[in-house]
């Protein structure tokens, strides 16, 4: 459990009476990893990390968060992370320089040379005013705010969605850069798969309130992968696989996703529908994320 | 670092809402500037400025409730929940850095209001002077109150604007759930204290709701309803189980004192029997009411000119003016001897006066009930204690009329009827107000001088040479400790019992005074604490009294509770307040005692002194001894009687405070 920066055991949380938001989770983030959760809108990603916080009390299960449990010691998860919320709101009347006075009181830790260098790099001065700052700006200084603390681990909640590409892409290589620098352990909620890919060294997907898995990122692509099958004639009505996540037939062709791709599989295929042509194709995280929760 | 994040927090709250301070200031200068335009257009009126400072500070609370309505509400409102919750600071922290910033911005607001409302009280009027007051006394804590009020009604909806609604709403459920702790601040504080703790307790309960609706609100991220109704149910049980507890003890208590009373020697009884039929005839009530019609129809009688047969000057007066008041009337106004003879033959020989006064002397001697009226009829209160009053002075003028015609023993039978009705005005008083107005009502000088102011003829020496043998039997100041046995159980009564619904429909000379379903309301349910536990200290301290009666010891003073005796407990304890003036009458009760009947004897020495003489003499010693043996205790070189010729008169008095202590602090005039 040493290990971990983040576990969680059967966490479940509903709304109201019927919405079940995240229903009953093991997560298990390594330290020093860089963990993308990815899910679509509503996927319960938000609901976790809120309880991964302490701002939202679960219903059921366990969490540890950097050791400790953020609904019975929230001081002690807050100090040691560094978290930027999903359209994270801060105070529009301060400007940068106030409100990094304002955050550095609550810490014991804090970075002033990483303050400067990341809003040098950022270009930002501190004498801006929080609302003229672009969203873009305003995102960066929210990172700016989560890593000068100087965290053990770094929550992000989707904190790029709605940038546009050429913000996001800047922002995305700088957390890339600062995160070389440093090795924390960072957990990456998105749902923007494409420009995490680089990032990540474990992924978990998460649909409709489950993770539907939770690996790390080589262990996910050698697991899933794409089949190109090619028949003479017609692809057999009863073609099946074991793991199959996706089917895709056209013609004489059929694409097949399998989540548990092991060599043994494609001799298996071969004898069993004697295929024209079988091919293993390696894909990428986001075509791997569309088919398990496409 | 931890105490620098409170710094940082309330510098962040003062910082956002610096606007207020900006828009308090403004709003004030703004007044002061219209309050100069119209001091400069019309200058004559003076209050402008007063007018203005009062609505400058009318707009504090408003500020206060929009200060109070978004200091929370604003994290859920601009969405900087998240951002200020991820700090690692405590969420009771937040809850406390933000309370306390709102109450410096209060402090603040408040001071600068204060200091620009005072000077625009005074412009245009320099004579004006802000009145500090408010800002000195418990009024202050209500913008307070409004404050956290309006902090819990924004936690509760989330919303500014509604909140400020919401807010005074609030204050229902709150006195429902509170009332009991509010009657055991009136059963523990006296009544300077309640208000301002009345007020601090709505404050805690509603810091401590609003923190718990706080805490709801960040942790769950859910509307803090039901962990507040969940609050509320267990104060409220809380509160009524105490409530409980100190009505059940302060029975007992009252149970105990009433026992212990009722050994000393207060007979309860007297009061059961008002409430039973008792026969006419035993009734003083009936009897006095009789004596009332009877009064009304001498009134009717004597609204003529027979007597009289007045003047021009006084035209407008009737015969039962003169009758009724002959006892100054013949002195201030000039009337032939003819008219007064007159007068006095009417007030000794009429046929109706005769039996009104008889009435009264029947009525006085019964045992039961002196009152005749219900006790919550003060329409029929008023009226009654009126009339007696009128019977007082009628009797009054009858003890005048018949020592001028020398007739000592009818005379003395007059004013012992004259005592007596004096009783039954005392205890009416008593039954009505606090026994020492009681006590006040029996007027000493009066009677003596009822008695005395007779003629300065020589004609009149045996009669005053009679009174003097039966001076020492003068001791009729006995009285105040019979109203005072009398009256406690009166004031009980009515005071508790009456209150706590008692009530007999058949008998209409009783009456409980209470409807029965408020008085349950009221009394058993509401107030019994407070009541109960006043009317055993009542009893008590009565039964001390009472005690130190029965041994006939001079009572020190250090023997009753300090706060007895203290101005504190004056106010919110009225049974004190009943018994408070029987301390200081029957601490000096002996001294008292006879300081009248020496102020009787030496009053009819003199007058016998200026018949021999011509007039009075210089000091008492001339008196010695040829009208007097030798001097009473309370003169000569004790010097507690004070004796001046004032005209054709004189008057004895107790005179310095030092003399004001032995009790009797009233004064003998004669005239003549």
């Amino acid at each position: 459990m040493n290990n971990l920066a983040i576990s969680t055991q059967g966490l479940k949380k509903k709304y109201g009476w019927k919405k079940e938001a995240v229903k009953g989770i093991d997560l298990q983030v390594p330290k020093g990893s860089v963990y993308v959760f990815l899910g679509r809108n509503g996927a319960g990603k938000t609901t976790t990390i809120k309880m991964l916080m302490g701002l939202l009390a679960r219903d059921f299960g366990s969490i540890e968060v950097m050791g400790f449990d953020p609904e019975k010691d929230p001081v002690s998860v807050r100090s040691r992370v560094g978290y930027v919320a999903e359209n994270q709101k801060m105070y529009d009347w301060m400007t940068i320089g106030e409100l990094i006075w304002f955050d550095k009181s609550f810490y014991q830790k804090w970075d002033d040379k990483l303050v400067d260098s990341l809003l040098s790099r950022f270009k930002l001065t501190k004498d801006l005013k929080l609302k003229n700052l672009s969203r873009g700006m305003y995102a960066q200084v929210a990172l700016i705010l989560a890593l000068c603390q100087d965290p053990e681990l770094v929550i992000l909640d989707d904190p790029i969605s709605g940038l546009d590409p050429v913000v996001r892409r800047e922002f995305m290589e700088s957390i890339i850069e600062i995160l070389h620098e440093r090795e924390r352990t960072v957990f990456f909620s998105t749902h923007i798969v494409n420009e995490v890919e680089k990032l990540a060294d474990h992924v978990g997907i998460m649909h409709d309130g489950n993770l539907l898995s939770s690996m790390p990122i080589d262990e996910l692509k050698n697991n899933v992968k794409r089949l190109r099958l090619i028949f003479e004639d017609k692809v057999p009505e009863d073609l099946s696989v074991a793991g199959m996540l996706k089917k895709e037939s056209s013609g004489h062709e059929v694409l097949v996703t399998v989540k548990d791709f092991r060599k043994e599989l494609m001799d298996e295929i071969t004898n069993k529908y004697r295929p024209k042509v079988a091919e293993v194709q390696t894909l990428t995280l986001e075509d791997i994320f569309i088919a398990m929760v496409g | 670092m931890r105490t620098i994040g409170m710094k940082a927090l309330i510098w962040k709250e003062l910082r956002e809402y610096r606007m207020f301070i900006v828009a308090a200031v403004m709003i004030l200068i703004f007044f002061k500037i219209v309050c100069v335009i119209f001091w400069k257009i019309y200058p004559v009126h003076p209050d402008y400025g007063m007018y203005f400072s009062v609505t400058g500070w009318a707009l504090l609370p408003l500020l206060f409730s929009f200060i109070g309505s978004m200091t929370f509400t604003s994290e859920f409102q601009q969405n900087t929940k998240a951002f200020l919750l991820t700090k690692p600071f405590n969420t009771s922290k937040i809850f406390i850095g933000k309370y306390i910033s709102g109450l410096i911005l209060l402090i603040i607001l408040s001071i600068i209001s204060f200091l620009l409302a005072g000077d625009i009280a005074g412009t245009g009027n320099k004579n004006i002077f802000w009145d500090y007051g408010p800002i000195t006394t418990y009024p202050v804590l209500l913008p307070v109150l409004t404050y956290n009020l309006i902090i819990l009604a924004s936690l509760m909806v989330r919303q500014s604007l509604p909140s400020i609604f919401l807010a005074p709403l609030l204050l229902i459920p709150e006195t429902v759930i509170i009332c009991p702790f509010m009657i055991c601040i009136y059963y523990y504080c006296s009544l300077e204290l309640v208000l301002p703790l009345i007020a601090l307790l709505f404050i805690v309960l509603n810091v401590a709701l609003s923190y718990l609706a706080w805490q709801k609100a960040v942790a769950k991220d859910i509307k803090p309803w039901k962990i507040l109704a969940k609050t509320c149910a267990v104060v409220f049980v809380l509160a009524w189980t105490f409530h409980v507890m100190i009505s059940i003890q302060s029975q007992l208590q009252v149970n105990y004192a009433k026992a212990k009373a009722e050994k000393a020697g207060f007979d309860f009884n007297i009061i059961n029997k008002m409430c039973e039929n008792v026969p006419d005839e035993q009734n003083s009530a009936v009897v006095y009411r009789e004596a009332r019609r009877k009064l009304e129809s001498i009134k009717t009688k004597f609204k003529t000119n027979d007597v009289i047969k007045k003047s021009e000057e006084h035209k407008d007066w009737t015969d039962w003016d003169y009758i009724c008041s002959y006892h100054y009337k013949c002195e201030t106004v000039k009337l032939t001897d003819d008219q007064m003879a007159r007068i006095r033959k009417v007030l000794i020989d009429d046929e109706d006066i005769v039996k009104l006064w008889s009435l009264i002397k029947k009525g006085s001697d019964l045992e039961y009930y002196r009152l005749g009226v219900k006790s919550n009829d003060y329409n029929a209160f008023t009226e009654h204690w009126v009339d007696l009053r009128w019977i007082m002075s009628l009797i009054e003028s009858r003890t005048a009329a018949l020592a001028e015609e020398g007739r000592v023993e009818e005379a003395l039978a007059s004013a012992d009827v004259e005592f007596k009705i004096m009783h039954s005005y005392a205890q009416l008083t008593a039954y009505f107000y606090p026994t020492h107005y009681a006590i006040s009502s029996y007027s000493y000088d009066k009677i003596i001088k009822s008695l005395l102011n007779v003629p300065l003829d020589p004609a009149m020496l045996p009669y005053l040479r009679k009174l003097m043998l039966q001076s020492e039997g003068f001791k009729r100041i006995d009285f105040t400790e019979q109203i005072f046995i009398d009256s406690v159980p009166m004031v009980y009564v009515h005071y508790y019992e009456n209150m706590m619904v008692r009530s007999n429909p058949k008998d209409d000379s009783y009456d409980s005074g209470f409807d029965p379903k408020s008085a349950v309301l009221y009394t058993n349910f509401i107030m019994s604490p407070y009541l109960k536990k006043d009317t055993a200290s009542f009893l008590l301290k009565s039964t001390m009294i009472m005690e130190d009666l029965k041994t006939n010891k001079p009572l020190p003073r250090i023997q009753y509770p300090r706060d007895f005796l203290n101005g504190k407990i004056f106010m919110n304890n009225y049974f004190s307040y009943a018994l408070y003036d029987y301390l200081y009458e029957f601490e000096y009760r002996d001294a008292t005692k006879a300081v009248v009947s020496d102020m009787f004897k030496l009053s009819i020495a003199l007058k016998i002194f200026k018949i021999q003489h011509g007039k009075y003499p210089e000091k008492f010693e001339q008196l010695v001894p040829d009208i007097i043996p030798k001097l009473p205790a309370y003169t000569g070189d004790k010097g507690k009687l004070q004796y001046k010729i004032i005209g054709n008169g004189f008057s004895i008095s107790t005179g310095n405070q030092k003399s004001y202590r032995l009790g009797y602090n009233k004064e003998i005039y004669m005239d003549r």
